[in-house]
């Protein structure tokens, strides 16, 4: 569907395999909620039909644990170098110039994921005091937001990581 | 400065750092971002930041897109290509090109399950490729054929693409899955029709397979039944109402998983495989949801789109001449970028500039009709020189064909992709007939 950028490599140093690791564990978590959702939709749509019976409030499950599953799925992404991006016009440049550029877009993308963690913070502590809920069932809606933070954070470390790596592979 | 010229230099921006390979998603959030703040200010954007990512996530038409994402991995490994590429090609093997046709018909059946155009393609020439070659087809039209008959897989429901269009715009995604039917049906036959032309001129392309008889077509046909069974259950059961897209996508994901266990040889480990793939599908495409979140938000406040679409209504432009302009720009933007970001980061603008237009039909017509167009437009830059990425997966699976041979062996593809659009702009008929039928 997108393109992948070219040169995947796995990290192969300490820190680089720890965050591996880590986002792994996470995208594995978002992985199985994904199909874990799917399994309830089914069973909802069959008991709706069948027995008249839906899961109260599936769509709500479904909406949120989406959420939770994406947030799970951005710092692997970036790991695997998942990012879109157009290779046509730096392509004639040497390799040096275009781990230069990645470098830059990885520092870019640390300050906001960074930066987003910390307003999500924020966030979270907005949606416990003023008790945010689900219409339906009630469902308390803070909890989501340590997840994306966390996850957001990973995502900034990961790029800080991408971008040294980067940085090393221009000045080689 | 406006906010007008804030928004042109933003995107102006935007496009420069696009050209030095920064990510799609993160160009358009650090303009999104940047924008935001040099027209409202700093504490908005922070109090906007508190949540919005959470808002641009959490979104029940977009659990679809995670689903049928599954759904497109799972049904690459249920092993369903080779029954479909065999069926039709008892049915059109015998003909002059009759192969390189039963590629496009195995392209548009597995298209039915599947909502990714590479995840067609590259299926597909798994197992037709072989075959193309032990006929002695020539290397252009076999990578050819294969290439933009992987389109279809977008064209046909289900689709992802066709989800964030309608997203984008705020169309209803069900009828936006019936507008596509008859024009990726067209896509098909159109395809079958450029193979048929093709070998009238150069014959030794394209040389006949063998007949079959009616009991091994129906045999092969029946052979098929898992793909129209998840078809007919997914795309019917949202057509007609009986569950909402993400409930049937659900359906689609679940039948194609049991069908990859029970005849695809799925194992833990491939269930794995299909769910990370999946997963890192999913991370690709939210990641670019959340950079178009912040760059419409800044779009939005800069009241630009709007200004534009007066702008253009009062300048007396026909709107046939601004809706081809707009083609004539996908398909520059199509040579370098993704299918998927190009509608993301133009339809904000694009699309307030078609609804100021007078087409003669009611804004919820000219949703589905000026998507349908867009969609084959997008898909246009997947088998066009020079990232064209159809064309570089098929042709290194086909190693002993030339890159030049297969974007040769597009062409005939894309004068029949020409005509098709030419049709559907003159006749939006095509694709409303369908939606006015069911609603």
């Amino acid at each position: 569907m997108a393109e992948i950028q070219s040169g995947t490599t796995r990290p192969a140093d300490a820190v680089g395999r720890i965050l591996l690791l880590l986002a792994y564990l996470l995208v594995l978590c978002g992985g199985f909620l994904m199909a874990a959702l799917t399994v309830m939709t089914v069973v909802s749509v069959l008991g709706r039909y069948l027995f008249s019976a839906p899961i109260f409030g599936d769509f709500e499950l479904v909406t949120m644990g989406t959420a939770v599953s994406v947030f799970l799925f951005l710092p692997y992404c970036h790991l695997m170098r998942g990012n879109v991006v157009i290779d046509l016009f730096l392509s004639w440049a040497p390799r040096r110039v275009q781990s230069l550029f990645d470098a830059l877009s990885g520092i870019l993308l640390a300050v906001i994921a960074g930066g987003l963690a910390w307003r999500m913070v924020h966030g979270g502590i907005d949606m416990f005091r003023y008790n945010e809920q689900s219409y339906i069932l009630a469902l308390p809606v803070w909890p989501i937001f340590p997840v994306a933070v966390f996850a957001l954070a990973l995502l900034a470390v990961a790029c800080l990581y991408t971008a040294l790596r980067d940085f090393a592979a221009a000045g080689r | 400065m406006s906010s007008f010229a804030i928004a042109i230099a933003g995107i102006a921006l935007l496009l420069a750092l696009l050209v030095v390979r920064v990510p799609v998603a993160v160009a358009m959030m650090a303009v999104g971002i940047g924008g935001y703040v040099s027209i409202s200010g700093l504490l908005p954007l922070l109090n906007y930041a508190k949540t919005s990512a959470y808002w641009a996530f959490s979104n029940y038409d977009l659990s679809v897109v995670p689903m049928f994402l599954l759904m497109s991995q799972f049904a690459s490994k249920a092993g369903l290509s080779r029954a479909l590429f065999e069926s039709a090609n008892t049915f059109l093997g015998h003909r002059r090109g009759g192969v390189a046709m039963a590629a496009i018909g195995g392209c548009a059946g597995f298209g039915a399950i599947c909502g990714s155009s590479l995840a067609t393609a590259a299926t597909m020439a798994k197992v037709a490729l072989p075959e193309l070659e032990r006929y002695r087809y020539s290397g252009a039209l076999a990578t050819g054929a294969l290439a933009a008959g992987g389109t279809l897989g977008i064209l046909i429901p289900p689709s992802v693409v066709l989800v964030i269009y309608a997203i984008a715009v705020e169309a209803n995604i069900v009828t936006m899955f019936q507008a596509a039917l008859i024009p990726g049906i067209l896509a098909a036959l159109g395809y079958l029709l450029a193979i048929a032309v093709y070998v009238r001129v150069r014959p030794e392309a394209g040389p006949v397979g063998v007949r079959s008889g009616a009991a091994a077509r129906w045999r092969a046909f029946l052979e098929t039944w898992p793909v129209m069974l998840i078809f007919v259950v997914v795309i019917g059961g949202i057509y007609a109402g009986v569950f909402t897209p993400t409930e049937g996508a659900a359906f689609g994901a679940f039948g194609t998983a049991i069908i990859a266990f029970w005849r695809g040889g799925l194992r833990l480990d491939g269930f794995i495989e299909c769910v990370m793939g999946a997963a890192i599908s999913t991370g690709m495409i939210f990641m670019i949801l959340l950079g178009a979140d912040f760059f419409n938000a800044f779009l939005g406040l800069s009241r630009m789109p709007n200004e534009l679409a007066a702008l253009i209504g009062e300048s007396g432009l026909a709107p046939i001449a601004v809706l081809l302009l707009m083609i004539a720009i996908y398909l520059l933007l199509g040579c370098v970028m993704d299918s998927l970001a190009m509608i993301l980061l133009t339809v904000p603008v694009f699309w307030p500039v078609v609804a100021g237009l007078d087409f003669g039909m009611p804004e919820a017509d000219v949703k589905m009709w000026y998507g349908i167009i867009v969609l084959i437009v997008v898909e246009v830059g997947l088998i066009t020189p020079p990232v064209g990425l159809n064309v570089f997966v098929i042709n290194s699976m086909a190693p002993n064909v030339r890159l030049k041979e297969t974007f040769a062996g597009v062409l005939p593809f894309l004068a029949s992709d020409a005509v098709r659009v030419a049709l559907l702009i003159l006749f939006p008929a095509i694709t409303l007939w369908l939606p006015q039928l069911l609603n």
